[in-house]
């Protein structure tokens, strides 16, 4: 993976304290950084805090960013601490029911099935590590390389955790089609 | 090809993305009615995932970010304020090289003592000595009769009997390995003396030698200040 060279002059108008380089930072990314946070933690509110808190913290840190490597899986990996960091103090604090996935009501069909909705349920029964896995690999359609890059961990791991993911989440595709049927 | 070689070939397939079965395992699925029903669900899967990852939901952060940044920045500039240390001189260095070493020494004069005390806490004035001031005292008294000879002979043996007595004692201490059976001081008793053994016994050997040289010695020298006296 290459280093953009626009990426480059943005991220040096950031660390130059430039707003207009800032902005376009924050919108260049925040849609991938969103996306993320909010598959990963189901809840929109927390989707927006959370990634908000992920560009404070990529601006306070950009000038240890590697200029070799490209931006993209440094912001992921980023986003990818905090959302696991927020699933384990969620972990510790009672959860209001009714707030669970509150992005999708708009995509609910009254009496069908909503297929974002289906998985969104399942990846939530997985453990923190292979919903990572799953959202970087389907969601940001990252390789199992880049997965293992961003996690920090070997690609080992990555296919492990990616395999029981798609097998938990198939089996309980599976299960909710017998209670429906 | 096995089921679990199906299931594993299927999930690679899957990490690089591929969604169709090549002949080998559609040949397997075809007659595996399990693996046939994994093929289904994944497939299942897949398309749901499909769905799910091309929603991109709407959001607008960089106002938010951008309010948070500079109050964000200020704060973290502050801590590093607060958190700089003032330059070093450049003697510092070796001063606290200086302050490391003497807190080393004293730490090892420490323990040294220590150990020390924990060894010999229980040592008393050596009966060896005390044994060879009472021989030289004696000695002193330049003896010219027989009956003095008998004195001196007996306080050499007394000595003896002591010199071997702590020589067990230090190696009793500082030979853990010793079997408890042979921890019992072999000199024990109302006359140390009467107790001496001609050969002393295994824990005791490599002190047997310098042991009688020195009551030799010690001997020697009562029978040459008995005959210069008489």
């Amino acid at each position: 993976m290459s280093v953009d060279v626009s990426e480059l002059e943005l991220v040096q108008g950031c660390l130059a304290g430039k707003v207009a380089c800032q902005r376009q930072f924050v919108e260049q990314f925040e849609g991938m950084i969103f996306g993320l946070c909010l598959r990963m933690l189901g809840r929109r509110h927390d989707a927006e805090d959370v990634a908000q808190e992920v560009f404070l913290r990529a601006f306070r840190n950009l000038h240890r960013w590697d200029q070799e490597r490209p931006l993209r899986p440094w912001l992921l990996t980023i986003a990818a601490n905090r959302c696991r960091t927020h699933l384990e103090e969620r972990g510790r604090r009672p959860t209001p029911t009714d707030l669970q996935a509150d992005w999708l009501p708009e995509r609910r069909r009254p009496g069908g099935r909503d297929d974002a909705e289906e998985i969104q349920q399942a990846l939530a029964t997985l453990r923190p590590d292979y919903q990572q896995c799953f959202v970087l690999f389907y969601q940001q359609e990252l390789s199992v390389q880049e997965v293992a890059e961003v996690l920090d961990c070997p690609e080992g791991t990555v296919k492990t955790w990616l395999h029981r993911a798609r097998k938990e989440m198939a089996e309980y595709l599976r299960k909710r089609d017998i209670d429906q049927d | 090809m096995t089921c679990l070689d199906f299931e594993n070939r299927v999930q690679e397939l899957l990490d690089l993305r591929q969604t169709e079965l090549p002949g080998e395992l559609s040949a397997h699925a075809t007659h595996c009615a399990e693996c046939h029903k994994l093929w289904g669900h994944l497939q299942q899967l897949q398309h749901s995932v499909a769905a799910w990852q091309t929603w991109s939901p709407t959001v607008t952060l960089a106002d938010a970010v951008l309010q948070r940044l500079p109050v964000d920045f200020e704060t973290t500039a502050n801590r590093q304020i607060v958190t700089t240390r003032p330059a070093c001189s450049p003697l510092s260095g070796f001063v606290v090289l200086l302050a490391s070493a003497a807190t080393l020494l004293i730490a090892l004069g420490i323990g040294w003592r220590i150990s020390s005390n924990a060894t010999y806490a229980n040592r008393q004035p050596s009966a060896a000595a005390l044994a060879a001031n009472h021989l030289v005292s004696v000695t002193a008294l330049a003896p010219a009769a027989d009956r003095q000879l008998d004195v001196l002979l007996h306080g050499a043996r007394d000595a003896y009997a002591a010199l071997a007595s702590q020589a067990w004692q230090e190696v009793s201490t500082t030979n853990v390995l010793l079997p408890p059976t042979d921890s019992a001081a072999p000199f024990s008793g109302d006359d140390p003396a009467a107790s001496v053994p001609e050969t002393l016994s295994r824990p005791l050997a490599p002190y047997g030698r310098e042991l009688r040289d020195t009551v030799d010695s010690w001997l020697l020298q009562v029978f040459q200040n008995q005959d210069s006296s008489t």
